[in-house]
């Protein structure tokens, strides 16, 4: 499972800043320049573009903590590798961001130090429960899917470590979304049950798909930093319009039902009506949609989402239960691995 | 030779089961690293141990199938826990003690380097070519373990303590891996499998070399008593058995 870097931050004015730098940096991005960590850039960008690459990086690691315990679930030989394959790649995904992330000032150990005492964040979707299956599929497919997109516009970004890792990164994800695909279209495909348990799985990961993007854009979206900046080239209501109109099709031929569902706090599913703005607008080519209950979403985001003690406990367990490994290393003669 | 006479093909399908469960099961238990292990270079590394012992596994399911004209998912996932012939080392728990997953692996990879050795040397080219080339990875594997127990051993005072005690409580348990499959001797009788050395001794030699070198040690026997190559499993190979079947079960006919 993959996430975006789509986080939410407020920076300083920058108005320490030598003028004239700041003015040579801003034309440099503008003409769609590369921003390396040895060059001069404002401290707001610093900052910006550090919170980006750690959230992202944060989400990769944590992204791989609901599709990791289905491992040894997975039912067969084949699922079984790609699925280990998979959460590798998320891993290492966040191996590299992390590097990203260093390079602009702030060290592994204390970027995961800030993630298990919940200092710092990572991606909404990751906090939403996958009782079955089925829900690892759907996670591969749309969360994957969704992850290409915005990941998509992030690779022409203006840092440049962030954009190469982008798309590298990409690449990789664009397997994981052929493997969700794989597996939806094995279940579509199959008996009644393991329609219904599909079913069931995508009125679960529809709603977090498209709030996936983050929330709806501000008026003042083009004027912020990250997109002044090109940290962001595309804006997340952009985003999700693009999202609905590849994926809403795409599920109804497989023979899914696009629902709204209302949740119980454990993020089960309540009730589950077919979405009545679902159509396709011809003169524009877009799909109308029910946006996502962003009541609940921002419930999520403060924690207190179905999971997210869960996945803070386990990212803890694991920091905690490999301190002395990493002590050793470092206090050791064999030739050290990173820390 | 391609061919394997009827008669040997009961004791070939037990001898490929007890060396394909032990590797679907090691790298079943692995996995639960995947996300979680120490260090993010670790994690990384695991994960491929994981997927190449399920790779391995998958191999010999395919071969066995040649045998007995199943499926590999079938014979990996549709068994009775009694039907599966895995040492019960590779699902001990590891209770998510790095120390307990690196003794563990220390044990079962050296024993599939001898073992896969002495295979790659069998009459029956289709084993010993298979055999052959996963021989490379195991080596890899050797390689990679021995540098963690290094690590852990030639770290400092606690990580040498815990590396200790972890290969204390798992070399009961890697003894049982010497059991041998049923029919064994029948498939040395008609030459399909020769030997020109002691399994254990050059095992134990493998392992008290890399143990030296981290200043730690291995004491153990070999015993007599029958274990997972019969069938005869514990509490903790029982739970990674409901585990894998968990969705299989559900509908076991269904392409998943």
């Amino acid at each position: 499972m993959s996430a975006s870097a789509n986080v939410e931050v407020k920076v300083g004015d920058c108005s320490n800043e030598d003028p004239q730098k700041l003015a040579a940096f801003e034309e440099h991005v503008a003409n769609g320049g590369l921003i390396e960590p040895n060059d001069w850039m404002p401290e707001a960008y610093r900052s910006l573009m550090l919170r980006m690459a750690e959230h992202h990086a944060n989400s990769e690691i944590v992204g791989a903590l609901p599709e990791g315990e289905w491992i040894v679930k997975a039912p067969s030989l084949l699922r079984k590798l790609a699925l280990t394959a998979k959460v590798q790649d998320e891993v290492g995904h966040g191996q590299m961001l992390y590097e990203v992330a260093q390079d602009l000032g702030k060290s592994r150990n204390a970027m995961l130090r800030d993630l298990i005492t919940g200092v710092t964040k990572y991606h909404n979707c990751f906090n939403y429960p996958c009782p079955t299956w089925a829900d690892i599929c759907m996670i591969a497919w749309l969360i994957d899917g969704a992850a290409i997109l915005n990941q998509g516009t992030l690779a022409h970004g203006s840092f440049g470590p962030y954009i190469r890792t982008m798309r590298r990164i990409n690449m990789e994800e664009a397997f994981h979304f052929k493997h969700g695909e794989d597996m939806v279209l094995t279940l579509m495909s199959g008996t009644d049950s393991q329609k219904q348990m599909a079913q069931e799985a995508f009125d679960r990961w529809w709603e977090p798909s498209i709030a996936f993007f983050g929330p709806n854009d501000r008026p003042d979206e083009l004027e912020r930093p990250a997109m002044r900046w090109r940290m962001k080239t595309a804006t997340n209501d952009d985003l999700r319009q693009k999202f609905v109109n590849r994926f809403a099709p795409a599920a109804m031929a497989t023979g899914l039902v696009i629902n709204v569902c209302t949740k119980d706090d454990q993020g089960n599913v309540t009730s589950a009506t077919p979405d009545p703005l679902l159509k396709l607008d011809e003169e524009t080519g877009h799909w109308g949609f029910t946006q996502p209950n962003w009541e609940e979403f921002f419930r999520v985001i403060r924690g207190n989402g179905p999971c997210n003690k869960d996945r803070l406990a386990l990212r803890r367990f694991s920091y905690e239960q490999g301190e002395w490994v990493r002590k050793a290393i470092l206090d050791g003669t064999t030739t050290p691995c990173k820390n | 030779m391609c061919e394997l006479d009827q008669n040997l093909q009961t004791p070939m399908v037990e001898l490929l089961l007890s060396l394909a469960d032990d590797k679907l099961f090691l790298g079943h238990r692995n996995s639960d690293w995947t996300g979680i292990a120490p260090i993010l270079e670790a994690d990384i590394a695991f994960s491929s141990l994981a997927q190449d012992d399920i790779a391995h596994a998958s191999a010999f399911y395919e071969l066995i199938g040649t045998v007995n004209d199943k499926n590999s998912d079938q014979i990996a996932f549709g068994r009775t826990c009694n039907e599966y012939r895995c040492a019960d080392i590779v699902t001990k728990s590891d209770n998510f003690n790095w120390a307990n997953a690196i003794a563990r692996q220390l044990y079962c990879n050296t024993f599939d380097y001898h073992r896969l050795a002495r295979l790659s040397k069998s009459n029956w080219s289709p084993l010993s070519a298979l055999s052959k080339r996963i021989l490379a990875e195991q080596t890899i594997h050797v390689d990679h373990i021995s540098t963690w127990i290094q690590h852990l051993g030639n770290g400092n005072s606690d990580s040498k303590a815990r590396l200790q005690e972890a290969l204390n409580t798992f070399a009961p348990y890697a003894v049982m891996l010497f059991e041998e499959p049923e029919g064994l001797q029948e498939l040395h009788d008609a030459s399909i499998l020769q030997n020109d050395s002691d399994f254990y001794t050059d095992w134990k030699s493998t392992i008290d070399v890399i143990l030296n070198s981290a200043g730690v040690t291995c004491t153990c026997e070999l015993t007599n008593t029958k274990g997972g190559r019969s069938g005869k499993h514990d509490e903790d190979f029982v739970r990674s058995l409901a585990e894998l079947q968990e969705v299989f079960s559900t509908d076991p006919l269904a392409a998943w």
